[in-house]
């Protein structure tokens, strides 16, 4: 196979035998702005295989067509063991899930479902085709939204979902609610309910009480918009200050998760005191996952580098040797205060991101097997992201490497 | 730790296996935020979910006083979680005092029976049974009927006949038997309730429709003014209507508990008229969300969680 440009984005792994499907996936992809390593009959100069691996390593995105086929071939299953490696820090697995079979038995779903991607079952339709290139697209940032947080996310659904209202002013509760799902797995994946965050569904049952229908919607478009305005946008800075005023002279930071949150601390840092802000060694741990995309890390070493700290990065891999082995080939040394922006807590404190899950256990296990490990462990997070519903939590943050019961982080504050 | 725009959570024991944050304190945080844009927002003259009242408010309740058909009960009949509501308030240090059109007789039953009540104001506020009280006789709360310058028990009488004689297909209420300061005349489509309220007039008796029953009274009292002198003689004297007693409705008949600024808060349950089918009646300012005696349930909680 060859190269059919060197700046493609976006990597297609397949059998040999779904070739017309990946036909199908790619061309779709470029009639969607995307560009696509071309594979051909032809391998061309040296291994195919090298020059397939090469090609999926400078790709931002990899598109894995998920089948019986795929399954069974071990060159699927090395491609998607090197897109799902915690250390790799460039490329963003995006399943794509082909017939209808099943396919959560199969190894390349164990690997690949924790990123969003597609089911398309029992047929590859042109509607799973579109969201796809929709997903794709996100990730390689062709739409505002692919990257945002959390929060920024939400005011995107909840465009859309006043955009919806005005459109239906019929529409009963369980439409309302249902239409958000969709909405937020269309903008973000599989996030935490929309309802949750928001206390929409408390608020639709208290607007059951008004009537007539078309009262009751211009009643839940204004709530929508007003608890945007009050309790949402403002909410980060909020925690940001709070945040800051734990950073002391001298730290050693690691940022385990970057978030908005913890971009607007360093911003109050820097802002307010220059001094202390240059005095901060920040370690910015370089990984993919979720809303990372490519080069995101760099992005903010740079970013926390230009407000005065000193900053470095440092793969996950060398970080989970550190926490889990003490080995500290990467120079990272003491460890003053390890941050993670959240996306989303139970009451009991749960977070959501599998990642997270297992980093805060093996925090945990520091501390239980060394006496000499101070390093502080902060969380952050707006109130509004504590979700009433554990059962909301707890379905984010089942492992799906483990496939086994939900992993708890409780045991790591 | 955890740092949230409301404050930091941490836990402070680290010698328990299982060590949880508690984040119950953003979740009403939010939920107060919430509360907040709902009354600003909430179109006008509707009665408001039955979460708004603020929590501190709640607090402060000593007296919970509720009427009884159609708000305590549900097809009829008292639920068991609705009696365990009764006792729970009770035992929160809340008196539950209903308040009914039903005869002195039913309510000296509902006294005498239920847990966790603490008196029963029946005959529209004319008579208070207290709990307790056993089978001795209702207390009388309307004074004129006391100091004799209320109409006569031969008037009510007279009156009564005077309804069945110019309404032959009415029919007397089948609990006159144990009223004391009323009759009841049963509603029905050949009775106008002008012509019934003209008659008592004439008898210098007070009349009251609902859509049950025409009561024609000796009394002046009615629910509300009922309800305040027997709570204030008898039932929990020195007790600030305004701010520590709440009423509970369902229906037109109830208005006068509704009155704005005379009760801490004034709930109806879901089937509460609202003013736009009952034009110039009262409308609770708070609703619950379900009927009856299940609605009951909402607002009893909402009042033991702000105990807690």
């Amino acid at each position: 196979m060859a190269l059919d440009s060197p700046h493609h984005e976006v990597f297609v792994s397949f059998a040999s035998r779904d070739r017309l499907v990946a036909d199908r996936v790619a061309e779709h992809l470029r009639r969607g702005g995307v560009r696509v390593w071309r594979f051909v009959d032809d391998p061309g100069s040296g291994s195919w295989h090298l020059n397939e691996l090469r090609a999926l390593r400078d790709s931002k995105v990899a598109v894995f067509i998920v089948t019986p086929h795929s399954d069974a071939s071990p060159v699927c299953l090395d491609e998607a063991q090197r897109a799902a490696a915690p250390a790799r820090a460039g490329t963003v697995p995006v399943p794509l899930v082909v017939g209808a079979w099943d396919h959560e038995a199969s190894d390349l779903w164990l690997l690949l479902s924790k990123w969003n991607g597609v089911i398309a079952s029992p047929d590859l339709t042109d509607e799973a085709l579109r969201r796809l290139t929709s997903i794709v697209q996100d990730r390689l940032g062709f739409r505002s939204v692919s990257s945002l947080s959390t929060g920024q996310a939400l005011v995107a659904v909840k465009d859309d979902v006043c955009a919806y209202l005005a459109a239906h002013p019929e529409a009963t509760a369980d439409e309302i609610l249902g239409k958000t799902r969709e909405l937020q797995v269309q903008h973000r994946g599989k996030m935490v309910g929309f309802a949750q965050f928001t206390f929409l569904d408390r608020e639709l049952l208290a607007a059951g009480l008004i009537s007539p229908p078309q009262r009751r919607i211009g009643y839940i478009t204004s709530y929508l918009r007003a608890f945007f305005d009050q309790v949402v946008a403002g909410a980060y800075t909020g925690t940001a200050t709070r945040l800051a005023g734990h950073i002391m002279p001298g730290d050693t930071v690691v940022v385990s998760e970057y978030s908005r949150v913890l971009r607007q601390a360093f911003k109050n840092i820097a802002e307010t005191d220059h001094r202390l802000m240059q005095s901060l060694r920040i370690i910015v741990i370089s990984r993919t996952g979720m809303l990372l995309v490519g080069d995101e890390p760099s992005r903010m070493a740079d970013e926390l580098a230009r407000m005065g700290a000193s900053t470095r990065r440092v793969h996950f891999s060398d970080w989970a040797d550190y926490l889990m082995t003490g080995t500290d080939t990467a120079g990272i040394g003491r460890v003053d205060k390890i941050l993670f922006g959240v996306e989303a807590f139970s009451v009991a404190g749960d977070v959501v991101f599998p990642q997270i899950v297992k980093e805060l256990a093996a925090l945990q296990a520091c501390r239980a097997g060394d006496s000499g490990w101070n390093a502080e462990i902060i969380a952050a997070g707006e109130s509004y992201k504590v979700c009433r519903d554990p059962r909301e939590v707890t379905r984010m943050i089942s492992d799906p490497h483990t496939r086994s019961s939900p992993v708890r982080s409780s045991t790591c504050w | 730790m955890l740092v949230t725009d409301v404050g930091e959570f941490r836990v402070r024991n680290r010698s328990h296996a299982e060590l949880r944050l508690n984040l119950g304190t953003c979740v009403r945080h939010v939920e107060g935020a919430a509360d907040e844009i709902r009354a600003a927002l909430w179109p006008g003259a509707e009665p408001l979910p039955v979460w708004n009242p603020p929590a501190r408010k709640l607090a402060a309740v000593k007296v919970v006083a509720a009427a009884v058909e159609g708000t305590v009960t549900a097809g009829g009949q008292i639920a068991p979680s609705v009696l365990a509501m009764f006792e729970r308030l009770r035992d929160s240090g809340r008196q539950v005092v209903l308040v009914t059109g039903r005869s002195a007789g039913w309510g000296a039953a509902l006294a005498r029976y239920l847990p966790g009540v603490s008196g029963v104001v029946a005959e529209n506020g004319a008579v208070l049974i207290p709990a307790g009280a056993g089978e001795t006789a209702p207390v009388i709360l309307d004074e004129a009927i006391l100091d004799g310058s209320a109409p006569t028990a031969a008037a009510l009488e007279e009156c009564l006949a005077a309804v069945l004689e110019k309404y032959p297909d009415a029919r007397p209420g089948s609990d006159n038997y144990c009223r004391v300061s009323d009759r009841t005349v049963q509603a029905g489509d050949g009775i106008d309730p002008e012509g019934v309220r003209r008659i008592a007039d004439g008898y210098g008796l007070t009349c009251t429709s609902g859509t049950a029953h025409h009561h024609l009274s000796r009394s002046s009292l009615d629910k509300k003014t009922g309800l305040l002198l027997a709570l204030a003689r008898y039932l929990s004297p020195g007790t600030d209507a305004a701010t520590q007693v709440v009423t509970v409705g369902d229906a037109a008949n109830d208005a006068v508990l509704f009155e704005p600024g005379a009760f801490a808060a004034a709930f109806g349950v879901r089937c509460a008229v609202p003013p736009s089918t009952a034009p110039g009646t009262q409308a609770p300012q708070y609703m619950a969300l379900a009927d009856g005696g299940t609605g009951f349930g909402e607002i009893a909680a909402l009042l033991l969680q702000a105990r807690d």
